[in-house]
């Protein structure tokens, strides 16, 4: 199965394998630079996220693509749809806010820490859910900015559930490495 | 000759390879690196004459690139749609004093002060279905400002139209769907929160491109009524 | 056999039938993506356009890929070889 790759890597030179390498990496190279520079305009650190459950539908459905972003200087409104992440969880949850409370003056509401304007305090709740994510914020009673990744502002239908489908099934993988195998049986130099 | 041209053809792929990745790319770092790994076993063995895999790879280029084409126009087009004419959305909501009782809410030990509305509502929604609306979520949220100075906006009911036929809204003495509480379970009384906005909200979600919000309708200043414990 | 079917999934065609291939996909693809654009909008439906766009690309797939014979009226004709014939007349 190799030999036919190594005659023709023999066939190129080795300037030419070089070349291809070369070429290969600046693919991969442009492409990184510019996820990280969407993540610099749009302040979060996944510009794109995938649609992993089914909590959102029928607004998103599993293997949507969601485009993120997140403005230091703007507050969430109610019926943004908000990506966040509780630590100690180790999948972000794209959620509908529910409730939004700005504070304008130093506060102390009972559980949490002193409060100073700015700050906001956020509920989310999923369409799909009849009741709000409380119990998903592992013993928090709100969010808080710090644990929101970013606001969903735009919406590509089903692009991503390659991604989803190499997760839920390993063996499409092998399955797609058996083709790409099968193919190279079958052509020939 | 015939030499010449291969290497020209080779560089040509090469353009078309990159063009595919640089319009795609975000998407592929997210949906690996299979089909870069599919393209390189490709153009690994592209050095002799067309074949039908090298096809197969050029059109399916071709077409993630005008498909790519296609939704950015649909995206432009609805923005250019919705800046060009405006929807009117003109709608109205009426409501009886928002009463306040001292009453358990779900999930919650103690009792504490909760409000219960009793609303009608009416919004004609049908100029926001196009080409590109998927669905309109709809909510009714109330707006008020306590006296420890937070700005509170909570939504207490909401429904999802997602058919033309639905976005005539007439809602007729309904009820908050979800509690409808002060934070840190103060009450509305020691809050003194005296009244409250309410307002009714949409956003609308389209199949490709931007998400956009928008208000169909206001009430100003409707008084919280506490009542003794029932 | 495997050499039937290696032709046959290989499908080679010439290098004039390969600049024709290219052409045809690109034209034919640019004019159904604008179409399929321009009637999706007039008709305001999104169902059209994406139907439109993929039965095109089908037809072309039938068009482009399979090698047809109109792609191969050019075979690269090779000089004689010149050794071979040395070897014959000494």
């Amino acid at each position: 199965m190799f030999t036919e790759e190594l005659k023709a890597f023999r066939r190129l030179g080795f300037r030419h394998v070089l070349l291809q390498v070369l070429n290969f990496a600046s693919v991969i190279a442009s492409g990184l630079m510019i996820w990280k520079g969407m993540g610099l305009i749009t302040n979060t650190e996944s510009p794109i996220v995938v649609v992993l459950s089914g909590s959102m539908e029928p607004a998103f459905y599993r293997g949507d693509l969601l485009f993120l972003t997140n403005p230091p200087n703007e507050r969430y409104h109610t019926g943004d749809i908000t990506v966040y992440k509780i630590p100690g969880a180790d999948i972000p949850i794209v959620h509908r806010v529910m409730e939004t409370h700005d504070v304008s003056s130093p506060v102390k509401i009972s559980g949490l820490d002193l409060k100073v304007p700015g700050e906001q305090l956020i509920l989310t709740k999923g369409d799909n859910n009849h009741i709000d994510d409380i119990d998903l914020y592992q013993g928090l009673d709100w969010l808080e900015r710090k644990h929101i990744v970013g606001k969903v502002r735009g919406f590509l239908p089903y692009v991503g559930y390659v991604t989803i489908a190499m997760n839920d099934f390993p063996q499409l993988k092998y399955a797609l490495l058996g083709l790409l195998g099968l193919l190279a049986l079958i052509q020939r130099e | 000759m015939r030499e010449s041209t291969v290497h020209q053809t080779r560089l040509m792929f090469i353009w078309r390879l990159e063009s595919r990745v640089t319009v795609m790319s975000a998407c592929r770092a997210l949906i690996h690196l299979s089909f870069l790994d599919a393209n390189f076993q490709v153009f690994l063995r592209f050095h002799t004459m067309h074949s039908f895999f090298t096809r197969v790879n050029n059109v399916s280029a071709l077409l993630s690139s005008c498909t790519m084409a296609l939704l950015a126009a649909i995206t432009i087009a609805s923005l250019l749609q919705e800046a060009i004419y405006p929807p009117q959305i003109h709608g109205q909501i009426s409501m009886k004093p928002v009463k306040v009782f001292n009453a358990k809410a779900p999930r919650q030990r103690r009792k504490q002060e909760m409000a219960f509305l009793n609303f009608n509502m009416t919004a004609d929604l049908t100029p926001l279905f196009t080409w590109n609306t998927k669905q309109l979520f709809l909510s009714l949220e109330a707006e008020y400002e306590n006296a420890q100075g937070v700005n509170n906006t909570v939504v207490l009911w909401d429904r999802i139209v997602r058919r033309p036929e639905d976005a005539r809204v007439r809602v007729i003495g309904a009820k908050n769907k979800y509690a409808f509480k002060e934070i840190g379970g103060k009450g509305f009384s020691k809050g003194a929160a005296t009244n409250a906005s309410y307002a009714l909200k949409y956003n609308l979600m389209p199949y490709v491109g931007v998400l956009r919000y928008g208000e169909a309708a206001r009430i100003s200043d409707v008084p919280f009524d506490v009542r003794e414990e029932l | 056999m495997s050499s039937a079917v290696q032709d046959y999934f290989e499908g080679k065609i010439d290098f004039v039938g390969q600049q024709r291939v290219e052409e045809i996909s690109r034209i034919w693809l640019f004019f159904f993506t604008a179409l399929s654009f321009v009637l999706g909008f007039a008709l305001q439906s999104l169902k059209l356009s994406f139907m439109l766009l993929g039965t095109s690309t089908v037809v072309l797939c039938v068009i482009v890929l399979p090698a047809w014979p109109m792609y191969n009226m050019h075979p690269v004709k090779w000089l004689p070889v010149v050794g071979e014939q040395t070897t014959k007349s000494s």
